[in-house]
């Protein structure tokens, strides 16, 4: 039994590690904000961790994790422009790192977060589970609570609009 | 790189949100862990500052408000002494203004010119 129980942890571990740096990337994103994009993608793999060692291990754990990602960047996104005009007024923003290194560092996600902004929410969505977050289809269907036909189109047609953006803006 | 033009776009795509190298052990560590979030909420800390602010502005602003401004100003005003106590009707009603304790201080019956000095409200 404890064998069964010490692969079972091996297994979670091995999960983790490899749905880490994608839920970071598509909190990243979401929300353009490292600090908060760390919370969100902690919180979200806890919640995973948290499930499994209490029986209750998900069927598709990356599609489990990226929902409750998804969920907890919209309450972040809201929560931060809710705080906005009180960060900007005690100065918090300006704790941030400097305009230049922000401008190396952030060039080009800006540009690609631009283009994106002009996507329409659905297929926004869709396109930053299945590109960014590397999920499946299917995981992306069962996070969104659509067909993955459905999925396949919007991330379709999100692609279709991304590269022209990009390409009309010749960057 | 792909030839695919999809794969080319979603490669952008991941390499322009690519977290930084220790972030995804690290959170990945704590997840495992199950702890709490220990960096500090922004949140707390806005609401600290805010609340730390009001508390400052009321001790800081409170002692040293402005008072109630009295205009100073010069009146003329007729008033008569009896018996020592002098009674000077005012424009909001009658003052009556005594002389001193002792008889010998107080001024004489009459009439004269009496220099007061104080707020008239």
């Amino acid at each position: 039994m404890g064998g069964q129980g010490s692969s079972v942890i091996v297994d979670l571990e091995g999960t983790i590690a490899e749905l880490a740096p994608r839920v970071l990337r598509y909190a990243n994103a979401r929300l353009g904000d490292k600090a908060l994009a760390e919370d969100v993608a902690q919180e979200s793999l806890a919640a995973l961790v948290r499930a499994c060692r209490n029986g209750g291990a998900p069927d598709s754990p990356e599609a489990f994790v990226f929902a409750i990602a998804r969920r907890r960047a919209g309450r972040a996104a809201w929560r931060r422009r809710l705080w906005a005009p009180l960060e900007l007024a005690s100065g918090a923003r300006s704790s941030a790192p400097s305009p230049e290194a922000r401008a190396i560092a952030r060039d080009e996600s800006e540009r690609v977060r631009n283009a994106l902004a002009h996507l329409s929410s659905r297929d926004r969505e869709a396109i930053l589970l299945v590109a960014v977050g590397g999920v499946s289809m299917s995981g992306a269907a069962s996070a969104l609570g659509l067909s993955i036909s459905a999925v396949k189109m919007r991330v379709s047609r999100a692609r279709a609009r991304l590269a022209a953006l990009l390409e009309e803006r010749n960057v | 790189m792909s030839d695919d033009p999809h794969a080319r776009l979603d490669e952008r795509l991941r390499a322009a949100f690519e977290p930084g190298p220790r972030a995804a052990p690290r959170i990945a560590g704590a997840a495992l862990a199950d702890r709490a979030v220990t960096r500090p909420r922004r949140w707390l800390g806005l609401a600290a500052a805010a609340a730390t602010a009001c508390i400052v502005s009321a001790l800081v602003f409170w002692p040293s408000r402005p008072l109630p401004h009295v205009e100073p100003a010069t009146a003329v005003l007729v008033g008569s002494v009896s018996d020592g106590i002098l009674v000077v009707p005012l424009p909001d009603g009658s003052v009556a203004i005594t002389g001193g304790e002792e008889r010998q201080d107080r001024p004489e019956d009459g009439y004269g010119l009496v220099l007061v000095e104080g707020d008239l409200r």
